[in-house]
């Protein structure tokens, strides 16, 4: 797969090469922006340059998915709720980012409060593919990935709920990285379903992903969530052999429901890792069936609870016309949140309200149990599990918005990685024969394993290229 | 499935008004899922405990001391405020919990 324009490495050796200044590459993209991204709708709005620090990433232009907090900037969440709020603080991932040295050039497109796998949730109107723009660029973080693979960035940053990363990146043929659950901090993120939001890179090689995971991996006190443990330097063993290593396919994965055009790349790729000196085996996750249905009693639940402080009071939308304090939460509720959101709102009420509890919430969770479980067993005998990233490649637009099951499907494979609290990556591995469009190799590595994913995921690029 | 007057019910409490055509739409959409949801009860559970987050964190505790971290915008709360739709003495005020207009 050929990436487009800028790596992060390209850029910062640009940079000291004296090829380009750090503004002058930042306008370059600029002026890329304002060319094509009319067409493309992946930015929702972009940032002025400011001097960057000195640091690994110094001048490095970034996009950043408009969920995250920028110090003095607009902050939607694809939400008309939000329209016009202006964050106060940056995000402990912007503040890394930013003292590292990157240069924001502006926020991303995503699903209304990251709900949704195509971006046509968007209250602004949905981002286009930019290898077709008929279909979408998958969702949530679809104008992230949209952003990198049209090099409208050099990277940029999503964020991962149940395959908000992984599966866009794989509809656009980037690479996106959802780290485990409690390595990188959340602070500064707007919660969608607090037990499973990750934040991640979207990069146009695996090399840049590693190089971000060391900037942005970590512990964080304004997140209680994030894990108090060294971060390796996920670059040093990149290179290194990925002879023996035990990969593991799980049969639950290629059964009904997959397009035959992303299973003949899937199945060419792992030939490909067993050609790279892996060994590989069949693994079982029987009750990965059930992780979208239980994912559906879970992130309503949380989301209801997580989105009830929209209410009209202390920010966002807030209803005119109402005389009352009830009246204001209720129409600024109905006129702020879009279909979707509502949606999942009331499900997430409905399964937490008295008499469901346990018949809904509690199940899911049980279930949840059951599938990390099996996802133990099956890390006891691989180091690695492989599959498809998404059952199909980029559908049409349109083809799925009128129909929320069938839209939420398309997440069958990410979920159980979610709900598992799990690393994963997709990395482009060719296109479909029928659609012509990219089909996404997905990676699952043991929690906290994301070095051994990241060193298998080079060492597959790199014969990709060969 | 879910009928009209729960949607009623759960969109009361969730503070979300609701047009009646929406309702409608709800109702068919709402079901759906919750018909798909319903395939969870085939699996047996019993002997199951929940599964709440993945960290295996507990109690993620701090020394009860000022943080610094958020000493490093002076001006942090008064952006936060800046964000109300509607301030007095440097409160957020709110519209009346009564309705006057109810006898």
């Amino acid at each position: 797969m050929p990436t487009k324009g800028h790596t992060i490495e390209s850029v910062t050796k640009g940079i000291r090469d004296g090829q380009f200044s750090a503004e002058e590459i930042f306008d370059e993209y600029l002026a890329k922006i304002k060319a094509h991204d009319k067409n493309l709708h992946a930015y929702l709005s972009t940032h002025k340059f400011q001097k960057p620090k000195d640091g690994v990433l110094s001048g490095v232009p970034s996009a950043i998915k408009d969920n995250i907090l920028i110090d003095g900037t607009i902050c939607t969440a694809g939400s008309k709720i939000l329209e016009k709020y202006i964050s106060a603080y940056d995000a402990t991932i912007i503040a890394k980012l930013r003292s590292a040295g990157s240069v924001f050039l502006g926020k991303t497109n995503l699903d209304e409060f990251a709900m949704g796998s195509s971006t046509e949730n968007s209250a602004f109107g949905p981002t286009k593919n930019p290898l077709d723009t008929t279909r979408v660029p998958g969702g949530s973080s679809g104008g992230s990935a949209a952003a990198v693979a049209a090099d409208l960035a050099v990277f940029s940053i999503g964020s991962d709920t149940a395959g908000s990363i992984r599966q866009p990146a794989s509809f656009c043929g980037v690479v996106g990285l959802k780290p485990t659950y409690g390595r990188v901090s959340r602070h500064g993120l707007i919660a969608m379903t607090s037990s499973l939001d990750q934040i991640g890179p979207f990069t146009k090689n695996v090399r840049d992903a590693a190089l971000l995971m060391n900037i942005i991996s970590g512990h964080d006190v304004l997140d209680s969530t994030t894990v108090p443990r060294i971060s390796p330097d996920f670059l040093e063993n990149i290179d290194k052999s990925v002879r023996g290593l035990k990969v593991g396919v799980p049969v639950e994965f290629f059964g009904q429901g997959l397009d035959g055009e992303v299973k003949n790349k899937i199945m060419e790729s792992i030939k490909r890792l067993e050609e790279l000196g892996c060994e590989i085996e069949e693994v079982s996750l029987p009750h990965s069936k059930y992780s979208i249905t239980a994912y559906y009693i879970v992130a309503p639940s949380e989301i209801s609870s997580n989105l009830a402080r929209f209410d009209g009071i202390r920010y966002g939308l807030s209803d005119k016309e109402a005389d009352t304090l009830l009246d204001t939460y209720l129409r600024s509720r109905e006129g702020g949140f879009g279909a979707e959101a509502k949606r999942r709102i009331l499900l997430g009420t409905f399964a937490l309200s008295s008499g469901y509890y346990d018949a809904y919430y509690l199940k899911a969770q049980k279930i949840r149990t059951l599938i990390k479980k099996d996802f133990d067993e099956a890390f006891a005998k691989v180091d690695i599990i492989v599959g498809p990233v998404a059952p199909s490649t980029a559908f049409k637009l349109g083809e799925k918005s009128s129909d929320p099951l069938s839209m939420y499907l398309s997440d069958i494979y990410t979920v159980p990685v979610n709900l598992a609290g799990l690393p994963g990556i997709s990395i482009p591995c060719g296109n479909g024969e029928i659609s012509n469009m990219p089909v996404g190799l997905h990676l699952v590595a043991k929690p906290f394993d994301e070095e051994t994913l990241l060193r298998l995921a080079y060492q597959f690029e790199q014969s990709t290229k060969q | 499935m879910i009928s009209e007057k729960e949607i009623e019910h759960i969109a009361k409490l969730a503070k979300i008004e609701i047009s009646a055509a929406e309702r409608e739409q709800l109702k068919d959409k709402l079901s759906s899922v919750l018909g798909y949801i319903d395939q969870l009860n085939t699996v047996d559970t019993t002997s199951v405990l929940a599964t709440y987050q993945t960290t295996g964190l507990e109690n993620s505790l701090r020394e009860d001391l000022p943080r610094e971290i958020y000493n490093a915008s002076e001006d942090l709360g008064s952006k936060l405020l800046s964000q109300a739709p509607s301030i007095k003495d440097n409160f957020v005020k709110v519209n009346s919990v009564i309705d006057r207009n109810k006898k």
